[in-house]
């Protein structure tokens, strides 16, 4: 997806700068250019950590740009496969960890949040049938502006 | 040749000689150290107290007299900063497979929540990162003066649904084989700058 909005991004830059919204080239999925248009966010390189079969939670992560001219404001998260989903973020002070729930997470116009370890996550938990060890995990974002976005994150541990 | 010319060449010939000894002992593999720890420069001993392993069974600090020991805290209900560092010293310890196995670091994750962490819940949690890595969990009396000998800290935090979450102390503690804490690693971690590390305490070890 981040590649599409690069495209997106490049192809009008190298066509016309100053091209109406409307000249758009013709060879792009349209779903693509009509989310890009409507400034939808794009989630890429979503996760959800692989951790003992008997763990009672995990953490998600991916990353959300904002190409829209508002700024984006996520206020929750659901998946069916996780009782309780929250919004954290793991702070560093002295050395010592500490993991707090946020409200809100807000994606300025043109930026981009990053959900990583050591940092924001999504805290799953309370897991339907055990967490999930292998496959993708169904998730919804919900938005301030009452929009949902539906993505699934493959299981993994990426610093294997 | 005259006299002052003697003492040119063997001025030459010194800081040639010097500079040929100083190249071959990096090339040798002269002690360097570490890069992404920090050296104590007295090591701190950590106190004799009694705990239990995932298996149920006692284990103190003590017990593993004679091995490095790869320590940090952490605690089962912990979703994002303990998972990635158990990751990360799984990845820094295949990276060591090939040390005699008495170089080989053992890794242990002490639990800063003793009240939920029991050795069944460590047992369910700590190997699946690596088979031979090991929980220890000690009484909430002894955690104290236990973090305090690391110079870590913890802290409950109320926490949502899940009643309560600790902070804790992120960095990874190497402890010598006189069972004191002689190196800290700060975050962030990575598997190749431990186990690189690691053979560089392993040398300096060597060379005293």
């Amino acid at each position: 997806m981040r590649l599409t909005v690069l495209l997106l991004a490049t192809l009008l830059w190298g066509c016309a700068p100053d091209a109406p919204e409307t000249s758009v080239p013709g060879d792009l999925p349209p779903e693509a250019t009509a989310a890009a248009y409507a400034g939808s966010p794009v989630i890429s390189d979503p996760w959800v950590r692989r951790v003992p079969p008997a763990a009672r939670m995990t953490a998600g992560y991916l990353s959300i740009s904002n190409p829209g001219t508002e700024p984006l404001v996520i206020v929750g998260v659901e998946s069916p496969a996780f009782g309780s989903v929250e919004l954290h973020g793991t702070i560093m002070t002295d050395g010592v960890a500490s993991m707090r729930e946020q409200e809100a997470v807000t994606v300025e116009p043109g930026d981009t949040v990053r959900f990583e370890p050591g940092g924001l996550h999504l805290m799953l938990m309370q897991p339907t049938d055990g967490v999930p060890t292998s496959g993708a995990v169904p998730m919804t974002l919900l938005l301030e502006n009452g929009e949902r976005i539906e993505f699934a994150a493959p299981v993994g541990s990426p610093e294997r | 040749m005259s006299r002052n010319n003697f003492i040119v060449a063997a001025v030459v010939l010194a800081i040639v000689a010097a500079s040929a000894g100083a190249w071959l002992a990096a090339r040798l593999g002269a002690p360097e150290m570490p890069v992404h720890a920090r050296m104590l420069n007295t090591p701190r001993p950590v106190p004799d107290l009694p705990g239990l392993d995932h298996h149920g069974e006692p284990l103190r600090i003590q017990d593993l007299e004679g091995r490095w020991t790869i320590a940090f805290f952490g605690f089962t209900h912990c979703p994002d900063i303990c998972p990635a560092t158990l990751q990360v010293l799984a990845g820094a310890r295949r990276l060591l497979d090939d040390l005699p196995a008495e170089d080989r670091p053992e890794v242990l994750m002490i639990s800063v929540d003793p009240q939920r962490d029991v050795p069944e819940r460590l047992a369910e949690y700590v190997p699946f990162f690596h088979p031979e890595f090991r929980g220890l969990t000690v009484a909430d009396a002894h955690l104290p003066e236990l973090t305090r000998s690391f110079g870590a800290a913890y802290a409950y935090s109320p926490a949502g649904d899940d009643s309560y979450t600790v902070d804790h102390t992120a960095s990874v503690f190497v402890v010598d084989r006189q069972a004191r804490v002689a190196a800290v690693f700060p975050t962030p971690h990575t598997a190749e700058g431990i186990a690189e590390d690691m053979r560089r305490i392993l040398k300096l070890e060597a060379s005293r």
